[in-house]
């Protein structure tokens, strides 16, 4: 019989939201948690604790692997295993902190920190600190407001807020089950947040203070364990004036734009007294391009942060997806089976569908729950994301250009910029990152375009790494050490072995970190 | 020039079976959605029930019951809610229609079911 607040759900297979992949499972490891019923919140929370617990025993033995999952908008196999899935969206309980959790070296007051169970879904998020009073706002948010917190965290998930980084940047402390007798509290020691007493309201068996750890476990996929809690910082309510213009050249302006943040040679509209840009984003239509041509250029997408005032909140309306949700699908196929005529093809048909997804259009203001809000994909696509230093993405874009000439992307090209992480395998790893994202039809079509960017890269030496959560099927032990360093690998297996019981490892290795060298177990004898 | 006409008609014969099998796979959908949160990992509906009507819809129930002690229900929302229902009619599913005059129809319904936000705990 199984505890109260986990239910089976059975099933032999999973098929991911953008429906790129089919991950085999065991048929009975698959299993939904909700907050047993009784007591107060905290009191719910430790018994959820103890749940997860009792499914670590379970499947260690049974001899099976799992992993918790968020809202399953991964692309790649990084957060599954041919195991079960846990699914944990009905745990989304918030906690307010009282000045009894905070730690005296804290630098902050109770009011900037949040702390939320593993499934709190982001639009939940932004709606609670919306209520508070005087409202509050997360830092920085994904593209879409659907994902849960400890996905979005565990994947390394950004917007393009140049000057505050991606969802992990503003976590500050974690509550992990790291075994079937073992949970703990984790955050860095460089900067503690939380007091000896929160560690006792959370009932942890050991408090780690220790800045590797940490920044190993907040981008961790998963691996670590079971994430149960996450504290968060937070910063007073502000607005955000979301901007998108068309026919921008491709020029010395745009260059240097791109290449040391600096705006000035743009005239962006919009720019004011008490407004500071935020998040500063580039889209190419590849097979509209040409460099020195405003007809052929770029489109930007900007926005600038100003202070919170509910009377010039103005939003535009959400506009309806276009097409039946099959259309990409059948696209995909047909460009498939037309092989090499697909090449001709593809650019009028981007050409087609690029005036529909990247408009011009009126600014609009809001809230950061307001302006990212659910933008969920319809239907079979594909999007890749790359990890590149700011200096180079000029080079980039025209490697690009050239790769799309000889195997054209069924798809458009955005590069966001977003302010380097301290996460040891944050794949926003440079000091100032650009991500080139590429998002199109899934099928043949695409992944020869990646794997031709991906190969231009390498032998051009440029460095770059690869969302974790995006298509990623290049990943490897080899690569994933040229990408990060073999110090910072080595770190975050460290950490891995240091934090979790033994017998729960294999429980949360996947076929994915086999892949690519993380599934280490020190100290074992081979 | 025969050649080249044989070359063309060739091309566009494989154009046309390639549209026919995409069409066939694809699917007339009807998606109501009341809240774009369900309690769902995405890529799974809550409940799928194959729906059948006759006689040009004189025969077979209009209903499906999924309330929380309905007959049809075989999984329940824990919130007693629903985000959104998906009623899909494939391309066999217009074949049969149309083989059969309208005598037997086929539908698939689906349903998800609304989150269930459980707040901000009281401390």
């Amino acid at each position: 019989m199984l505890p109260e607040g986990i239910s089976a759900r059975p099933k032999k297979e999973w098929t991911n939201s953008h429906e790129n992949f089919t991950q085999e499972l065991v048929e009975e490891a698959s299993f939904k948690l909700t907050n047993p019923p009784g007591g107060t919140g905290w009191e719910r929370y430790r018994k959820s604790t103890k749940n997860f617990q009792w499914l670590i025993k379970n499947a260690i033995k049974k001899g099976h692997r799992i992993r918790a999952l968020g809202r399953g908008w991964s692309f790649s196999k990084v957060g599954v295993s041919k195991g079960g899935i846990i699914d944990t969206l009905s745990l989304n309980f918030s906690f307010p902190i009282i000045d009894e959790d905070l730690n005296p070296a804290y630098a902050n007051t109770k009011e900037d920190l949040y702390f939320l169970q593993c499934g709190t879904k982001v639009h939940q998020l932004n709606s609670r600190l919306a209520q508070k009073k005087p409202p509050r706002s997360i830092k920085a948010s994904g593209a879409s407001n659907g994902q849960t917190i400890a996905g979005a965290m565990s994947t390394g998930t950004h917007g393009a807020a140049f000057g505050v980084g991606a969802i992990q940047d503003f976590v500050v402390g974690l509550h992990i089950i790291t075994g079937p007798n073992k949970h703990v509290w984790v955050e860095r020691e460089s900067y503690p947040v939380a007091s000896k007493d929160w560690g006792e309201l959370l009932d942890v068996d050991e408090v780690i203070k220790d800045d590797d750890i940490f920044k190993a476990a907040v981008v961790s996929f998963g691996s670590f364990g079971i994430i149960h809690g996450v504290m968060i910082e937070t910063e007073p309510m502000f607005l955000i004036e979301e901007r998108r213009i068309g026919n921008i050249p491709y020029n010395a302006a745009l260059k240097k734009a791109m290449t040391q943040l600096d705006f000035s040679g743009l005239n962006l509209p919009g720019r004011g007294p008490g407004k500071d840009l935020y998040h500063f984003e580039i889209l190419f239509n590849l097979h509209n391009f040409k460099p020195n041509d405003a007809e052929k250029g770029a489109f930007l997408k900007y926005m600038f942060k100003k202070a919170y005032k509910p009377e010039e909140v103005n939003l535009l309306p959400t506009d309806k997806f276009k097409y039946g949700s099959d259309l990409l699908g059948i696209i995909s196929s047909t460009l498939d089976t037309l092989a090499v005529l697909s090449d001709l093809v593809i650019p009028p048909l981007v050409n087609l569908m690029f005036k529909d997804a990247f408009a011009p259009r009126e600014p609009q203001t809001g809230t950061i729950g307001q302006i990212f809000n659910f933008t969920k994909f319809r239907g079979q696509v594909s999007s890749a994301a790359i990890g590149i230093a700011i200096e180079d993405s000029p080079r980039v874009l025209e490697l690009i250009m050239a790769v799309n000439k000889d195997k054209p992307f069924p798809g458009g090209l955005a590069l966001r910029y977003v302010k380097g992480t301290d996460a040891t395998l944050g794949f926003t790893k440079f000091p100032n990152t650009c991500v080139l994202e590429m998002d199109g039809l899934d099928g043949k079509a695409s992944r020869k375009f990646f794997t031709e960017v991906w190969n231009t890269f390498e032998a051009e030496g440029i460095p770059y790494t690869l969302h974790w959560g995006k298509i990623n099927f290049n990943l490897n032990k080899t690569r994933v050490k040229r990408m990060y360093g073999a110090a910072k690998v080595n770190s975050w297996i460290d950490a891995r072995n240091e934090l979790m019981e033994k017998p729960a490892m294999p429980v949360f290795t996947n076929e994915f970190m086999e892949k690519c060298g993380l599934d280490k177990v020190l100290g074992e004898i081979v | 020039m025969m050649k080249t006409n044989f070359n063309m008609r060739m091309a566009l014969r494989t154009l046309s079976l390639v549209l026919v099998l995409a069409c066939a796979s694809s699917c007339m959908t009807t998606h109501v959605i009341s809240n774009q949160h369900s309690d769902n990992i995405d890529g799974e509906e809550c409940q799928t029930v194959s729906h059948w009507k006759y006689w040009w819809g004189i025969g077979g129930s209009d209903e499906i019951l999924t309330g929380p002690d309905s007959t049809d229900t075989q999984c329940g929302c824990d919130g007693k809610a629903m985000a959104s229902v998906k009623v899909k009619s494939s391309f066999g599913d217009f074949l049969l229609t149309a083989v059969t005059l309208g005598i037997v129809n086929h539908r698939t319904v689906s349903f998800e079911c609304a989150e269930v936000d459980n707040g901000e705990q009281r401390r």
